[in-house]
């Protein structure tokens, strides 16, 4: 477990340790200073609020929710439905004012509570537009449910005396797993040796002022590449050594606000500098409230009182998020090919994808055929993700042999027609275009109906 | 504690340094001022020679041949003969196929204007062209604007130029029949001015905002992102409607698969719509070569972009001349070699699928281009 060495917790009255795990105990219920959380929460309680709030304004919720007439769906909730467009606006709007009333600080955990439930709805209700900071503040969301997440730096309420030193340490882990997860997923030939997809992005950079000739060097895609790497791999450690964090933080802005500028990421590098917080202790936050001319109260020096159930879901929680981004090594092939663990395992900017795929359909009972666009009925977005998703050419198939049910043909045969390109290599078929997929199961283990063999990078 | 203090202030210092920086950047990436990399200054070399030796030369062509079009059917509307009849026949076959060579500019900006669809949307409405025919008012320019797109523009021209078997007698006839045709091309030609003023420099600036706009690829306003969107929409557009649909290659539950429909083809009364197809890939050749001068072929070249050993740009071009050369390979209309011909028109089908793929799958790969219009939050998938 990442645990910062903070001066509050090394204040914390020391336990019996008759044995080795007793060190561990010790850690759990060692007390720390409850500003760090405050921060924590106000800082991403605003992100988020000017995330629902951008949202809004940009009017998405109609093209990414409500326009599209099928849905791509995560395993296990098909269930979630769309709202009306006005309810879908409605759920915004309680994105927006629960992230702001989590800023707040009042009732934190009621209104985090309403906060992930209105986010984390949302977005499953259309995989397609899966992101992975999307998935991150979900995760992060029900982590921070299991947290005193109101313990400080709430108006007209005094600060708790203290909080157990793991809650900070759990956010910190939690942060830190999303860096050191995404540095593991550079670790890849095409990232490393090609430096794929970088050499695609960095020339379309090359007119930026200033900077732009930079990245027209034919040895700077290698350089983000290695350097890239590098910083997700370690970030979290500089970040919890005391010495050197402000050095730390001030790199992981200086590597968001590069990405924010080079790429299409939307908030994610404004998320991840929020987050990125969390590892200053409470003495560096409250000196720098000094600097700044606030009367910051005294450190905290009574021990906390830890609670069971709180600890126990937390190491539940990230027990998950440290086993769930390895689960592609389960599956045989590259992932980044064959998508399969792909998802919830932080592999952020390691791939360009594209793809064309359409749908041979055939009534074996009249011998009719058919070719079906996904562009037909897809939104562009939709059609975009889904071809060169195998799960979800899947999902598109079973809604074509729907679709042609409710047509009066009673059992159709649907295969894909595929064409996929990932990061430069010439496209090739991804699904083997002799089975018929309705006839498949949906299962998240391997699926043999998936071409492995991943062509040859340029 | 001295030492955190320092680290502080030295630390937000640089943090404003580098937020300075990389949003002076960010703001300025609109403001392109000249290419600061050889390939930066290829990618503004080929827009350069996109806007000036196609864009704009194809649209003045294009105002030309329907200028000489309206012409045509003033003479035959004033005096309807054999010769007049044919004269129009021949301006409508050279208007349209100059068309085709506009099919894949129909970007955002301009197809937001709808002047293609009002200058070719098909297939079109016979019905109500003859109830806009049929009719006991004055048929003027101002009727003829007042009607929808499918009962004008090129098909409904091609329709009375061509449908029936006697278009002369049917014109002969028909006072207001011919009186509709010639304002039916007075508006082809019109909507023809209309949407070249709004590429040029002078009028509504396309071309000034094609040119200008490159970002590339990074986000929706991006000259190539917008370019290969629309070269992928013509390819899909090409294999599907315009050669699947005649060959029986349904798409909907709704409609009887496998049986040959003859009469989806494209500009079924005129049975042009071969040269038609070919007119398409000829537009689409001319961006990636870029009229001659600097094309999409050469930007791919500075990317190093290739596909099975060959230089990109090269497949691309090699793709569309086969895919021409299947087109050429039909020697009955397509409207008969659906059926008659049918080991050539599926070859055309599947070399159409080829170039489809090539456009949409490797070139926007390659571009880092996303097949879309929409905008979302972000690529951090």
């Amino acid at each position: 477990m990442l645990r910062a060495r903070s001066g509050s917790a090394r204040r914390a009255p020391p336990l019996p340790s008759p044995r080795p795990v007793g060190r561990w105990a010790q850690a759990a219920i060692a007390s720390t200073d409850p500003i760090v959380l405050g921060v924590f929460r106000i800082g991403f309680g605003l992100v988020m609020a000017a995330s629902a709030l951008r949202f809004i304004l940009l009017g998405w919720a109609g093209p990414l929710y409500a326009d599209p007439t099928f849905h791509f769906t995560y395993p296990g909730f098909g269930w979630v439905r769309p709202l009306p467009l006005w309810g879908l606006y409605a759920a915004l709007g309680v994105v927006l004012v629960s992230a702001l009333a989590f800023a707040w600080g009042r009732a934190a955990r009621l209104w985090l509570a309403v906060f992930v439930v209105s986010f984390t709805y949302l977005e499953l209700i259309e995989a397609a537009t899966y992101l992975n900071h999307y998935y991150f503040v979900s995760a992060i969301g029900v982590l921070m449910l299991t947290l005193p997440m109101g313990a400080a730096l709430v108006p007209g309420r005094a600060n708790a005396a203290s909080v157990p030193a793991w809650t900070v340490s759990a956010l910190r882990l939690h942060v830190g797993l999303v860096y050191v997860f995404a540095g593991i997923a550079k670790l890849h030939a095409d990232w490393l040796i090609d430096a794929m997809p970088l050499r695609i992005w960095l020339p379309a950079r090359g007119g930026l002022p200033l900077v732009g000739p930079l990245f027209d060097l034919d040895w700077m895609p290698w350089a983000f590449a290695w350097g890239g790497a590098l910083f997700d791999l370690t970030i979290p450690f500089w970040l919890s050594v005391r010495r050197w964090r402000p050095w730390a933080y001030v790199a992981a802005v200086a590597f968001h606000a590069v990405t924010y500028a080079l790429f299409n990421i939307g908030v994610f590098p404004f998320v991840m500098m929020i987050a990125a917080l969390v590892f200053f202790d409470g003495d560096q936050w409250r000196t720098l409230g000094r600097r700044l001319g606030g009367s910051p109260q005294r450190p905290p020096r009574s021990p906390a009182r830890p609670s069971r159930w709180a600890l126990g879901s937390a190491v539940v929680l990230l027990t998950i998020q440290l086993t769930l981004p390895l689960r592609h090594w389960l599956y045989p092939g590259d992932r980044l090919w064959t998508e399969e663990g792909y998802r919830f395992a932080w592999h952020v900017m390691v791939t360009e994808k594209t793809g064309t795929t359409s749908f041979d359909v055939r009534d074996p009972a009249s011998g009719q055929s058919w070719t079906v666009l996904p562009s037909d009925d897809l939104t562009a977005i939709q059609e975009m993700a889904m071809s060169y998703q195998p799960d979800f050419i899947w999902q598109y198939a079973q809604h074509i042999e729907q679709r042609f049910r409710d047509a009066g043909h009673a059992d159709v045969e649907v295969r894909a027609d595929t064409y996929v390109s990932l990061n430069g290599r010439p496209g090739a078929p991804l699904i083997d275009p002799s089975v018929d997929l309705t006839q498949v199961p949906r299962s998240i283990g391997p699926k043999p109906w998936v071409l492995r063999d991943l062509p040859a990078s340029p | 504690m001295i030492d955190t203090i320092r680290s502080f202030r030295t630390a937000i210092a640089v943090v404003a340094l580098v937020l300075g920086l990389g949003l002076t950047a960010a703001a300025c990436d609109n403001g392109s001022e000249g290419p600061t990399t050889d390939r930066d200054a290829v990618r503004q070399a080929m827009l350069a020679d996109l806007a000036s030796r196609v864009i704009l030369p194809t649209h003045d062509d294009f105002v030309r041949d329907a200028d000489e079009l309206a012409s045509a059917l003033e003479a035959l509307a004033s005096s309807p003969s054999a010769s007049t009849l044919e004269a129009a026949r021949v301006e409508w076959r050279t208007t349209a196929a100059t068309w085709h060579r506009l099919s894949a500019l129909n970007m955002p900006g301009v197809r937001f204007g709808l002047y293609h669809n009002r200058i070719n949307t098909w297939p079109a409405n016979v019905e109500v062209i003859e109830e806009s025919i049929a009719t006991t008012a004055t048929i003027d320019s101002a009727y003829v604007a007042a009607r929808g797109s499918n009962a004008r523009g090129l098909p409904g021209l091609e329709y009375l130029l061509f449908a029936g078997d006697d278009a002369l007698a049917a014109l002969n006839a028909d006072p207001q029949r011919r009186a509709y045709a010639r304002f039916v091309a007075a508006d082809v030609a019109y909507q023809g001015r209309v949407l070249q003023d709004r590429w040029v420099a002078d009028g509504g600036d396309e071309i000034g905002m094609f040119v200008d706009a490159d970002t590339e690829g990074r986000d929706l306003q991006s000259s190539v992102s917008r370019l290969v969107n629309e070269m992928a929409m013509l390819a899909e557009d090409l294999r599907y409607q315009k050669v699947g649909r005649p060959m029986g290659i349904a798409r909907n539950p709704s409609e009887p698969g496998g049986d040959p429909q003859p009469d989806l083809v494209e500009a079924p009364y005129a049975n042009t719509s071969i040269d038609l197809f070919r007119a398409d890939l000829a537009g689409l050749r001319a961006l990636m070569t870029g009229g001659g001068g600097t094309g999409l072929d050469d930007y791919l070249v500075t990317l190093e972009a290739e596909l099975d050993g060959q230089p990109l740009g090269a497949a691309l071009i090699g793709q569309i001349d086969r895919t021409d050369a299947a087109a050429a390979s039909l020697t009955v209309p397509l409207r008969s070699a659906v059926t008659d011909q049918r080991g050539a028109a599926e070859t055309l089908y599947e070399e159409t699928g080829t170039l489809l793929r090539l456009i949409k799958t490797d070139l926007a790969n390659w571009l880092g281009v996303s097949i879309t219009f929409s905008d979302n939050d972000g690529d951090s998938r």
